[in-house]
């Protein structure tokens, strides 16, 4: 008789309200179950799916080689052969198109990767230690945060006279993580407050046991939002810095050096076959992305839960 | 002795350091807890007590810091161990169950994952078996559908019942020690008996010495054997539970006493004791209680009474009592000064 209330839940077979039908939902599963719900995050995932597929199976899909030149054929207009025409080299413009985006996808990814880890490492350490950690960590990101990323970028590869993807990757992730490390570190900040990480403590855990188990799970959330809207915005420093001629060399296609093409004006107002497409893939890519990321936000966000 | 003391604390002083200066927050606190025993630790908010259980885990907060003092536990002073051989401590001889039920477990994990994180870290249990001890646990505390409850997240829980997971947590690892931060205070008042009977029961079952902090004098007459009350970061009157109960002795016990609602008497206002509590960064002279005091006289505001003795380990911060036995509130008490 001692819990009177926990045996009347046996005896009359009704647990705490709804409690059947959200057993053992974790708030990831929770928030996923709202982001399918948000009809312009999932048509973003969908179509951002498929570019990604597309791309990765480029050299399945197309059987031409995107950097092979072809002088007898060059700035050809689209026709059922060539799709989308050639450019001022003869090369196939449509392999260029699909190809380019492995390359685009891939340093958005990998860069949104490397900060994370940067970016979060950092901003984990800062919020959770404080004192002097967290002011040396702090000043980095203000300096770094007062330096344009595109400059940065160009100062490095201008520094090391030569770029390629990893290169360009390297010396993105190294100067974008200070708005992630940010993040993370308000967040842990407040957490670091929360009195399960007393709890945690009072169990005896150490800090790297508690920032590991029991802070980052918690940040997840705000972190997965950051990332996928860096995806999109590393595209568009890429797409920048290529249309600028200091990203990938041209030999590789990417989305960015197709349009470096459209600096001539005469393929501007004459050849649209040659840098719209490329224009619509990055305009549609990071749409998409940021599609996904708002709904991720609205599906994190528990104040959204009440909708 | 026959009543070993498991915690004995010794002029304990635990002072904040903020902008504008030191601030002690707990001032020359001794005090122990016997083998088995509830050891109640009474005062209202801001009178150090959870600061003082905050200094035995050593888990103050980053501007917190032990100026004097020692804590034995288990023969070994906690204030001089590493924070190495400190969280060998916490969560292993000593655990801690904390006031909120709904923030003091993590929403993005499983109550099997947290309930077993004890067991994981301080005993070499492979998963298998920390998960069922969790399960054996859960049961123990009342919980019928233990095996789905370790799925589940916090959220899916009610108040009550968080705070049967949080003491299953604490008792996973069997502690000498249980320390419990007003741990019924945020739950409704049916809730809280039977959360006080679940660890009146456990304390029997697991022989753990219980220091339970808290400020409703409901809860120390239904769990305390010993009680220490607090003032201002002091402690001003010890007692057993009876005695101080019988015989209330200071005049800020009494006048808590004073301040619980109570059904017998035909009451038209619940007494409450004028005035305020000094800020921990007043400067007081005499007996922090005096600005209070009804009983109080010009002695009060000049000098400091000390903890004087009365019978069977009562004792009395009040100079009322310096005579020794016997003596009791009196108006020539006057005449001494």
């Amino acid at each position: 008789m001692s819990n009177p209330n926990i045996k009347i839940d046996e005896n009359t077979k009704t647990p705490i309200g709804s409690h059947k039908a959200i057993k053992g939902q974790s708030p990831f599963q929770l928030a996923f179950t709202r982001f399918r719900k948000n009809k312009g995050a999932l048509i973003g995932l969908i179509i951002l799916t498929l570019i990604t597929l597309i791309s990765i199976a480029a050299p399945i899909l197309i059987q031409v080689d995107p950097s092979a030149t072809d002088l007898y054929n060059t700035s050809a207009e689209p026709s059922s052969e060539k799709w989308l025409g050639t450019n001022d080299a003869g090369q196939d413009v449509f392999a260029r198109l699909i190809y380019g985006g492995r390359i685009s996808l891939l340093i958005g990814f990998a860069t949104m990767m490397l900060t994370v880890l940067i970016g979060g490492t950092l901003g984990a350490l800062a919020g959770y230690f404080g004192k002097w950690v967290d002011m040396v960590i702090m000043r980095l990101t203000d300096v770094l945060l007062t330096l344009p990323t595109l400059l940065m970028v160009l100062f490095l590869v201008a520094l090391l006279e030569r770029t390629n993807e990893w290169i360009l990757i390297i010396a993105l992730g190294c100067t974008a993580w200070a708005s992630t490390a940010r993040i993370i570190r308000s967040e842990f900040l407040s957490l670091r407050e929360r009195e399960f990480v007393l709890g945690a403590k009072a169990i005896g855990a150490n800090d790297f046991y508690i920032i590991a188990r029991h802070m980052i799970p918690n940040v997840l959330a705000p972190l997965i939002v950051a990332a996928t809207l860096l995806v999109a915005n590393m595209i568009l420093v890429e797409s920048a810095l290529s249309f600028l001629g200091m990203g990938v060399p041209p030999t590789t296609p990417t989305w960015g050096n197709m349009l470096n093409e459209a600096l001539n004006m005469r393929v501007i107002e004459e050849q649209p076959w040659l840098w719209v497409p490329p224009g619509i893939m990055v305009v549609l890519t990071v749409l998409c992305i940021n599609f996904i990321g708002d709904g991720l936000r609205d599906a994190f966000d528990t104040k959204s839960t009440r909708r | 002795m026959i009543d070993e003391k498991l915690l004995i604390i010794n002029d304990l002083k635990t002072a904040f350091s903020t902008s504008m200066g030191s601030v002690t927050v707990v001032d020359d606190v001794s005090l122990y807890i016997k083998k088995k025993e509830t050891l109640a630790l009474v005062g209202e908010s801001g009178c150090g007590k959870s600061m003082t259980s905050l200094s035995i885990m050593q888990l103050l907060p980053v501007n917190g810091k032990i100026m004097n003092g020692e804590i034995i536990f288990n023969n070994h002073n906690l204030v001089e161990l590493s924070d190495k051989e400190m969280s060998k401590v916490r969560g292993n001889d000593i655990a801690m169950i904390f006031q909120e039920p709904m923030t003091s477990l993590n929403p993005v994990l499983t109550i099997g994952d947290q309930i077993t994180e004890g067991l994981l870290l301080h005993r070499k249990l492979s998963k298998k078996e920390a998960k069922d001890r969790a399960v054996a646990l859960l049961k123990l505390v009342g919980f019928s559908r233990a095996v789905e409850v370790m799925k589940e997240y916090p959220h899916q829980l009610s108040g009550g019942m968080r705070q049967r997971v949080m003491i299953a947590m604490a008792m996973s690892v069997d502690p000498s020690l249980l320390i419990a931060d007003e741990p019924t205070t945020a739950l409704d008042v049916t809730i809280q008996a039977q959360i006080l009977e679940l660890m009146q029961e456990l304390k029997e079952k697991f022989d753990t010495s219980i220091l339970l902090i808290t400020h409703d004098l409901g809860v120390v007459a239904e769990m305390a054997d010993r009680v220490v009350v607090m003032y201002a970061g002091e402690v001003v009157e010890e007692a057993d539970a009876l005695s101080l109960f019988e015989d209330p002795s200071h005049p800020y016990t009494q006048g808590l006493i004073k301040s619980v609602p109570s059904l017998d008497v035909q009451q038209e206002r619940l007494y409450s004791i004028p005035g305020t509590v000094p800020a921990p960064n007043e400067v007081t002279v005499g007996c922090r209680f005096a600005p209070r005091c009804a009983q109080a006289w010009e002695r009060c505001s000049k000098e400091k009474p000390s903890l004087y003795q009365r019978k069977n380990g009562h004792q009395v911060r009040c100079f009322l009592y310096e005579l020794g036995e016997g003596t009791n509130y009196n108006e020539s008490g006057a005449t001494h000064s």
